[in-house]
C-alpha cells in the first residue's frame, strides 16, 4: 500500500513539476515512422495532463528527499524554453554509466528518455542544444547532501552520502568519504558544543573508527574530542549517580583506546575513590552517632561507586557486623496479616513474619501438608483417629502466645459456635466435642475421621475481640512503619539463642519488580520477595546473587462476578476464555520468553505443581483440558450470546430488540505482571468483540469494595487445596457465585477417610469448575525470590520468605582482589 | 358514663329453648328415626355453630412476693377483659395451675418435652381440664421490676400445641399483655365439611354467638357479628387441618396434624369459610372419611417470629441436607414474578426462615436446576420444623456433568461451522492446500459419532451403583436432551462430504 502511495505522489509531483513550466520541449514518439526532426524547440501540451491529474487528486506538492525516489537523471533546459528543470529516468546512452556525468554541448543530435512513471510506454526526445544541463542521479543525491552539511542538518548528510556511497558505480568516492568525514566531525563538533556529549560520543567514534588520525587545524586531535566527550559523559553519570553505567563506560574505554586514556582513566578513579573515602567519613559518623540506617545506607552507595575500594568493603563488612540489618525489596505491602488469605501474598508473607498460628503449617509431604502446635504437641488417642489430644507444654514455651489450658479450648469451642463472629464451618462440621483433659490437655472428638484435622485449625490464637489479637507473637514485631517502608525487629519475648543473628529486616516497597531487582543489583537491598519472572535469568546470571523458586506455585485466575446477565451466560464465559492466548501470555508477556520451569497454562483453581512440588498436585484433574485458545470461537461465542438475548426478549413480547455486545470492566491488583497480563487480555477480548474497561485496583487492594466489576483477577496460593478450596469456594470464600454442583464436591470432602477420596473429590471441584466456568482459569506461576549471597539461611523449598527468618544471618563480604568464595555457611 | 349492655345471647340461645327443643327430640325420635334423624342433624350441627369454648387458664409462675401479690389483680383483669372481648363464644376460667402443675410447667424440661405423649396424656387427664375444650397456659418470669410472659394453648381436642406467644410487661400493663396473648395463642377451631380438589369448606364454631349488639344508624340496636372476638377467624388468617379418627367404639383411636398443609380463607358464607389448600403433597385432606373420622381445622396465629426449618433426605439415612436453595412466595403472587431468595441450608441442613407481610410463606427447594419441593409454611407457628425430601446427589453431579458436555458440544458445533466455512472460502479461492489442512483438521473435531460414544460411557457411569429411580429418570432425560442435540446439529457439517468435495476440486 504504501509503495502504491508513494508512487501515486511521486507521479504527481512530476505531473506537477510539468504543470509549472509554460511550455514544452517535449516531443512525443508515437512511432519510429512519425519521428520529426526540429531545430527548434517543440513543445507538446503536457498541461492538459498534468492538471487534469492535478485536479483528480487534490494532492498537495511535497518534497520528496532524492533518495527515497526512484532514481531520476535531471534535465535544466535552455532560457528559450524557460529554463525548464525535468526529471526523467536515468538516461541509457552507449558507452556511458549510469554516474559518468554528461555535457551536453559535447553532444548533438537529440536526447531520448523516458518518464515511465507519469507516462509509461511513451518515448521523449530532445534536441541535446535545447539543455544547459544535465545532472545524474548521483549528483543530485551529492547536491542534497551538500545542502544538507551546510544547513548543518549532518544525519540527513550523513545518510544521503552513505546511499551515494552504496550505490555501485558512484563517481569520486573520495570525495564521498571525506564529505562522510566531514559530516561526522561537525556532528559530532555541535553535539559537543551542546553538551550532548553520548551523540557527539558517538559521532566521533564513528570517525575514529574511520580515520583514527582525522584532525581539523586548530581543533586538536580526533582522540583530545572521544576523550573530552567521555570525560563529560561520565561526569554526567557520576554526578547523577550511575556510578555503574560509569564504570562501565571507563571500562569500555580502557578496551577501546588502551593506554591513550590513561588520564582520563585515572583522574576518574581518584575521583570516584574521593567521593567514596567521602561518603565514608559519613559512614563513620553514623557509626559513631549508631545511626545503623544511614551507615548502611551510605556504606551500600559507597561499596555501589567503589567496588574495589577495600576501604568501603571492609566498612560494610564492620557495619553489618554492628548493625545487622537485611533490607527486603517488596512490591506488595501488606495490609492485613494473615497467613489464610490463599489471595493475597503480602498478608501471608508478613502473617507468618509477626503472628503465631495454633497450628502452622510446615511444608507440603505426600500426605498433606506437615502441621506443628507450637505450644505443645496434638496426637490421635484412638485407632478410629476421631479423638484427639492437644497438650501445652508446660510452662508455654516463649515463642507461643501465653495462653491458658481453658483460653484456649474457648477458643476451640468459639471457633465451632454458629453465632460466634469466628465461626468456622469445615471445624464446626468436623468437631463434636471439645473438652479439658486437666490442666495442660485438651481432648476433641470429630464427628468422623478427617485426614488432616489439624490443617482446619490455622487459625489465630485470639479472637477479633481479644486485645492480644492485636499484639505481634511471632518471632519479630514491627518497629516502626512509614508508607514505603516498614521495619521489624526480633520480639523481645523470645531470648536470642546462641549462634542466632536475628538481624532487623527493613521492608521497602518499590512500585515495580524492575526498580527492586536494579536496586537489588546494586546492593541497596540484600533480598527480593518477588523477582519479576522476566528479570530470573538476568539475575541467576548475576555471581552475588542466588534465585530460588518458593516450593508452592501460585494460580492465576479470573473470577466472574454474576451482576450482570451476561456474566451469568456460560457462552459469553467461555467466549471470554477462549479469546485469551494463555500460552502467548504465559510464555512471551510474563516470562519475557525465558522458559522456567512451573510456568504454565492451568485447567482448573488447584496448582498441578513442578517436579519439585508435586506433592501439591493431589487436588489438580490432568483428565480436564485447559481451554485451547480460538479467536474466531470466541467472536462466535460471544455473537452467540447476543443472539440468544435477542430470542429471549423476542419470545417475552420485546419488539424489535436491540441487544448490543456487552462491555466487560476487569478488575486487578496492579502489579505489574498482573497489569501486563490484563492489557493483553483486554487486547485479545476487543478482537473478539468485546470491549474491556481496565480497572487496576489501589495498591494493596486485592477485592474492590463495590459491585463495579465484572472479573476479578486474582493471584492464588494453596499450601493444602483440602482446606483452601473452602476458601475459594466456600460461603464466605472469594468466589461469589457458586455452583450447587461444586458446593456439592466441597460437601463430599467432609466424608471423605481417606487421602485417596479427597483427591477424587479435589478433582471433581476442579471438573465442575471447568463444566460451569465458575472461575476462568490462566496459568500457574512459580514464584521466586532472591538474595545476595552473604546472606544466610533463607532456606530452600520455602513456603514464605520469613520461614525461616530466626536463622537468617548476614554477613560481610569477600574483599576484593582476595577470594571470590565468602565465608563457607550453611545457605 | 356507664356502658349499657345490650342482650348478646342471641334469641335463640334460651336455656328453656334448649330443654324444649331436647324434649321434642327425644319424644319425636321415639315415634320414627326418620323424622328425628334430620333434627339430630340440626341439632348437631346448631350445637357446633352454638358451642362456645371452654377454656382453662392456668397462671404459673416462681411465687415471688411480688407476683403473689399481682396475681388476684392479673386473675380478675385478664377475666374482665375476656369478658368485655367476648362474653358469649368463650368462658374463660383463669387460675393459678394447680400443684404441682404450677412447678411442672415453669420447669424447664416443660419445653423440652412439650410435644412427648406423656406430657399430653398428663395435662388431658388432669382433673381440671375433663370439661375443658382448650388450657392455656401463661408463664410469668419476674425479670428486675418487668415481666417476661410466655401464653401458650393446648387443644385438648386434637392435642395440638399453639404457638408460643412471649411477651415482655411491666406492673401496670401486666394483665392486658397477658389477655393479649390470649387473644392471639387462642386457636379458633373449625369442621372441615367438605373437600373438592384443593377447595375446602369449613364451618366455624360457636361462630353463632359470636355476636355483639350495635346500635346502628338509626340508632336501633342490632347483633352484629364480634370481629374482635378471639373465636372469630378474619380473612387473612390460616387454618392447620387435624384428622381425628375413632375406632369402632367411637374412641379416639389417631390424631394427625396435617403438615405442611394449611388453608386459607377466600370467602366465607354464614358460618362457612371457604378456603384453598397450600399443600406440600397431594391431595392431603384426601382419602376415605366416614361416621369415624373427624377433620377440623384449628386456627393457628403465628407470632412475629422465625422458624429455623431443617431438611433431610427421605431414605433410610435420613442425612441433612444442606446447600439447597430456599425461595418464597406469597400463594397471591402473579406467576410472571420472581421469587424471593431467603438463602441455602446449611451444613446441618438448616435455614431460618423469617416472617413477613404475609400469613403464609410458599418455600420452593431447589437443588441445582430441580425443584424439590413446595413447602408451606407459617414462619413463628414453632421454634423448629424438619421435613424430608428427596436426597438428589446422583442428579446433581450429573447436572454438572452434562452441562460440562452441552457446553462442548457447542464449542465442537461452532468449531466444525467455522472449518466448514473456511474450507469453503479456500476452495473458492482455489486454495487446495489449506482446504486439505481444514479437513485434517476438522477430523480432530469430534464427530455426532465420536460424541455420542463419550456420552454413553459418561452416561453408564452415572447411572452405576445405587441410585433413586426417580434420579435416574432425570439423568437419562439429560443425556436423551444431549444426544438430541448432538444428532442435530453435530451432524451439520460431515468430514466426508469435505473430503468428496475436495477431491471433486483437485479433478477440476
Amino acid at each position: 500500500m504504501k509503495s502504491i502511495w508513494m508512487a501515486l505522489l511521486i507521479g504527481f509531483v512530476t505531473a506537477c513539476t510539468v504543470v509549472a513550466f509554460p511550455s514544452s520541449v517535449l516531443a512525443q514518439q508515437e512511432d519510429a515512422a512519425q519521428e520529426q526532426e526540429s531545430e527548434g524547440s517543440q513543445t507538446i501540451d503536457l498541461e492538459a495532463d498534468a492538471k487534469e491529474f492535478a485536479n483528480a487528486n487534490d494532492v498537495k506538492e511535497v518534497e520528496i528527499p532524492v533518495i527515497d525516489r526512484e532514481p531520476f537523471d535531471r534535465l535544466t533546459f535552455d532560457a528559450s524554453n524557460d529554463n525548464w528543470v525535468l526529471d526523467i529516468d536515468p538516461i541509457e546512452l552507449e558507452g556511458v554509466s549510469r554516474t559518468a556525468s554528461i555535457d551536453p554541448k559535447n553532444r548533438s543530435d537529440r536526447l531520448l528518455f523516458t518518464m515511465e512513471l507519469d507516462y509509461p510506454g511513451r518515448l521523449w526526445a530532445c534536441p541535446w542544444s535545447s539543455l544547459v544541463k544535465v545532472e545524474r542521479y548521483s549528483d543530485l543525491v551529492l547536491g542534497e547532501a551538500e545542502k544538507a552539511m551546510v544547513a548543518k542538518d549532518y544525519a540527513t548528510a550523513f545518510r544521503t552520502l552513505l546511499f551515494l556511497s552504496d550505490l555501485s558505480d558512484a563517481r569520486g568516492a573520495g570525495k564521498i568519504k571525506q564529505m562522510m568525514d566531514e559530516c561526522l566531525y561537525e556532528d559530532g563538533h555541535e553535539n559537543l558544543e551542546a553538551g550532548n556529549y553520548g551523540e557527539a560520543l558517538t559521532a566521533f567514534e564513528a570517525l575514529y573508527e574511520r580515520q583514527p588520525r582525522y584532525k581539523v587545524r586548530g581543533a586538536g586531535s580526533l582522540l583530545e574530542k572521544i576523550t573530552t566527550c567521555i570525560n563529560e559523559f561520565i561526569r554526567e553519570k557520576v554526578e547523577a549517580g550511575e556510578y555503574a553505567a560509569a564504570r562501565s563506560l571507563l571500562a569500555t574505554l580502557r578496551l577501546e583506546y588502551g593506554n591513550k586514556v590513561d588520564e582520563v582513566m585515572q583522574f576518574w578513579e581518584l575521583d570516584m575513590k574521593k567521593r567514596a573515602l567521602t561518603r565514608l567519613r559519613e559512614v563513620g559518623k553514623a557509626v559513631q552517632a549508631g545511626d545503623g540506617m544511614s551507615a548502611h545506607k551510605n556504606v551500600r552507595e559507597v561499596i555501589y561507586v567503589m567496588p574495589s575500594l577495600v576501604e568501603s568493603v571492609k566498612k560494610f563488612n564492620e557495619i553489618v557486623k554492628q548493625f545487622p540489618f537485611v533490607f527486603v525489596g517488596v512490591t506488595q505491602s501488606a495490609i492485613s496479616r494473615d497467613v489464610r488469605r490463599i489471595e493475597d501474598w503480602a498478608a501471608r508473607r508478613v502473617g507468618y513474619l509477626v503472628d503465631r498460628w495454633i497450628m502452622e503449617f510446615q511444608k507440603p509431604t505426600d500426605q498433606g501438608g506437615k502441621y506443628i502446635f507450637p505450644g505443645g504437641r496434638i496426637q490421635p488417642i484412638d485407632e478410629l483417629g476421631l479423638k484427639f489430644r492437644i497438650q501445652l507444654t508446660q510452662p508455654i514455651p516463649d515463642d507461643v502466645p501465653p495462653i491458658l489450658t481453658y483460653e484456649l479450648e474457648n477458643r476451640l469451642h468459639e471457633l465451632a459456635t454458629i453465632d460466634s463472629d469466628e465461626y468456622y464451618i469445615p471445624w464446626a462440621r468436623l468437631v463434636e466435642t471439645i473438652e479439658i483433659e486437666d490442666e495442660r490437655s485438651i481432648v476433641f472428638t470429630l464427628r468422623y475421621p478427617h485426614v488432616l484435622p489439624e490443617s482446619l485449625l490455622v487459625m489465630p490464637w485470639f479472637s477479633k475481640g481479644d486485645d492480644r489479637k492485636e499484639e505481634a507473637f511471632g518471632f519479630y514485631k514491627p518497629r516502626s512503619r512509614k508508607a514505603e517502608e516498614v521495619i521489624y525487629e526480633r520480639n523481645e519475648r523470645f531470648p536470642k539463642k546462641d549462634g542466632q543473628q536475628n538481624p532487623l529486616v527493613i521492608e521497602r516497597v518499590y512500585g515495580n519488580s524492575a526498580e527492586a531487582t536494579d536496586a537489588l543489583i546494586r546492593g541497596e537491598l540484600d533480598v527480593v520477595d518477588r523477582v519479576y519472572p522476566g528479570d530470573i535469568s538476568r539475575l541467576k546470571k548475576d555471581p552475588m546473587i542466588t534465585v530460588r523458586p518458593y516450593l508452592i506455585p501460585s494460580v492465576h485466575m479470573l473470577i466472574p462476578n454474576p451482576r450482570n446477565d451476561h456474566m451469568k451466560s456460560d457462552s459469553f464465559r467461555r467466549a471470554l476464555h477462549f479469546a485469551i492466548n494463555r500460552d502467548l501470555i504465559i510464555n512471551e508477556i510474563i516470562s519475557g520468553g525465558s522458559q522456567i520451569e512451573g510456568f504454565k497454562v492451568v485447567s482448573g483453581p488447584f496448582p498441578e505443581g513442578t517436579d519439585v512440588s508435586n506433592d501439591l498436585a493431589y487436588a489438580y484433574n490432568r483428565d480436564v483440558i485447559p481451554r485451547e485458545h480460538s479467536a474466531l470461537l470466541a467472536l462466535v461465542l460471544a455473537q452467540q450470546y447476543v443472539t440468544q438475548e435477542t430470542n429471549r426478549l423476542e419470545n417475552e413480547g420485546v419488539p424489535n430488540p436491540e441487544v448490543e455486545m456487552p462491555k466487560v470492566v476487569l478488575a486487578f491488583p496492579s502489579t505489574e505482571t498482573i497489569t501486563a497480563a490484563c492489557k493483553n487480555m483486554a487486547q485479545q477480548w476487543r478482537a473478539a468483540g468485546v470491549e474491556a474497561e481496565l480497572r487496576p485496583l489501589p495498591s494493596g487492594q486485592l477485592v474492590p469494595d463495590d459491585d463495579e466489576w465484572d472479573l476479578l483477577y486474582a493471584e492464588v496460593q494453596m499450601q493444602e487445596p483440602l482446606v483452601d478450596a473452602y476458601r475459594l469456594f466456600g460461603r464466605n470464600g472469594l468466589v461469589k457465585l457458586v455452583d450447587p454442583t461444586i458446593e456439592q464436591a466441597l460437601r463430599n470432602l467432609d466424608s471423605s477417610f481417606k487421602w485417596r477420596d479427597i483427591s477424587r473429590n479435589l478433582r471433581r471441584v476442579h471438573q465442575q469448575s471447568a463444566n460451569n466456568l465458575s472461575i476462568l482459569p490462566l496459568w500457574q506461576i512459580v514464584d521466586h525470590y532472591a538474595y545476595r549471597k552473604n546472606v544466610f539461611n533463607v532456606g530452600k523449598d520455602i513456603v514464605s520468605l520469613y520461614q525461616n527468618l530466626d536463622e537468617w544471618r548476614i554477613d560481610g563480604v569477600a574483599l576484593p582482589n582476595e577470594s571470590n568464595e565468602v565465608s563457607k555457611k550453611r545457605p | 358514663m356507664q356502658a349499657e349492655f345490650p342482650p348478646t345471647r342471641s334469641p335463640l340461645f334460651r336455656p328453656w329453648l334448649w330443654l324444649v327443643t331436647t324434649l321434642c327430640v327425644c319424644f319425636f325420635g321415639s315415634v320414627g328415626h326418620v323424622t328425628a334423624a334430620p333434627q339430630e342433624a340440626e341439632t348437631a350441627e346448631a350445637a357446633w355453630e352454638y358451642r362456645p369454648y371452654n377454656v382453662v387458664v392456668w397462671l404459673a409462675h416462681e411465687n415471688s412476693w411480688r407476683l403473689q401479690g399481682l396475681e388476684e389483680g392479673i386473675i380478675e383483669g385478664v377475666a374482665a377483659q375476656a369478658m368485655l372481648a367476648d362474653p358469649s363464644s368463650w368462658k374463660l376460667e383463669i387460675t393459678r395451675a394447680p400443684n404441682p402443675w404450677n412447678w411442672r410447667l415453669i420447669s424447664e424440661n416443660f419445653d423440652r418435652d412439650l410435644y412427648s405423649d406423656d406430657l399430653q396424656a398428663d395435662v388431658i387427664n388432669a382433673g381440671e381440664t375433663q370439661n375443658a375444650d382448650k388450657l392455656i397456659i401463661v408463664k410469668i418470669t419476674e425479670n428486675l421490676g418487668e415481666y417476661d410472659t410466655s401464653v401458650q394453648e393446648f387443644d385438648l381436642h386434637t392435642k395440638i400445641w399453639g404457638a408460643k406467644v412471649i411477651r415482655e410487661a411491666e406492673t401496670a400493663n401486666l394483665a392486658s399483655v397477658i389477655f393479649d396473648s390470649i387473644r392471639t395463642a387462642f386457636m379458633p377451631i373449625t369442621r372441615i365439611e367438605n373437600v373438592l380438589d384443593k377447595d375446602v369448606r369449613v364451618r366455624v364454631r360457636a361462630i353463632g354467638v359470636c355476636e355483639i349488639a350495635e346500635r346502628d344508624a338509626n340508632g336501633e340496636w342490632k347483633m352484629v357479628k364480634n370481629t374482635g372476638s378471639p373465636a372469630w377467624i378474619n380473612d387473612d388468617e390460616i387454618l392447620m387441618p387435624v384428622v381425628l379418627r375413632k375406632d369402632r367404639r367411637g374412641n379416639l383411636d389417631n390424631i394427625s396434624a396435617v403438615f405442611w398443609t394449611f388453608l386459607s380463607i377466600v370467602d366465607r358464607s354464614g358460618p362457612n369459610l371457604n378456603c384453598v389448600t397450600h399443600a406440600m403433597r397431594r391431595a392431603p385432606l384426601g382419602g376415605r372419611t366416614g361416621g369415624r373420622t373427624e377433620r377440623l381445622g384449628l386456627c393457628v396465629r403465628a407470632p412475629d417470629r422465625e422458624t429455623k426449618l431443617r431438611l433431610i433426605s427421605n431414605d433410610k439415612q435420613q442425612v441433612p441436607l444442606p446447600d439447597l436453595e430456599i425461595f418464597s412466595r406469597n400463594p397471591d403472587t402473579p406467576a410472571g414474578e420472581d421469587s424471593e431468595f431467603i438463602g441455602k441450608t446449611d451444613w446441618r441442613g438448616e435455614i431460618v426462615i423469617p416472617p413477613n407481610d404475609d400469613p403464609i410463606r410458599i418455600l420452593f427447594v431447589k437443588s441445582g436446576r430441580r425443584g424439590l419441593a413446595r413447602v408451606p409454611m407459617v414462619p413463628g407457628l414453632y421454634d423448629s420444623q424438619e421435613t424430608s425430601m428427596p436426597n438428589d446427589e446422583k442428579r446433581l453431579y450429573a447436572e454438572g456433568i452434562t452441562r460440562g458436555l452441552f457446553n462442548e458440544l457447542m464449542d465442537n458445533v461452532a468449531r466444525r461451522q467455522l472449518i466448514a466455512e473456511r474450507f469453503r472460502i479456500a476452495l473458492e479461492n482455489n486454495n487446495l492446500e489449506k482446504a486439505s489442512d481444514l479437513v485434517q483438521e476438522l477430523s480432530e473435531v469430534p464427530d455426532a459419532n465420536n460424541f455420542k460414544r463419550r456420552l454413553n460411557l459418561e452416561k453408564q457411569d452415572l447411572l452405576s451403583g445405587d441410585i433413586d429411580k426417580r434420579e435416574v429418570d432425570y439423568i437419562k432425560g439429560y443425556f436423551l436432551q444431549l444426544e438430541t442435540a448432538t444428532s442435530d446439529f453435530l451432524n451439520n457439517v460431515k468430514n466426508t462430504q469435505l473430503t468428496r468435495d475436495l477431491q471433486g476440486a483437485r479433478k477440476k
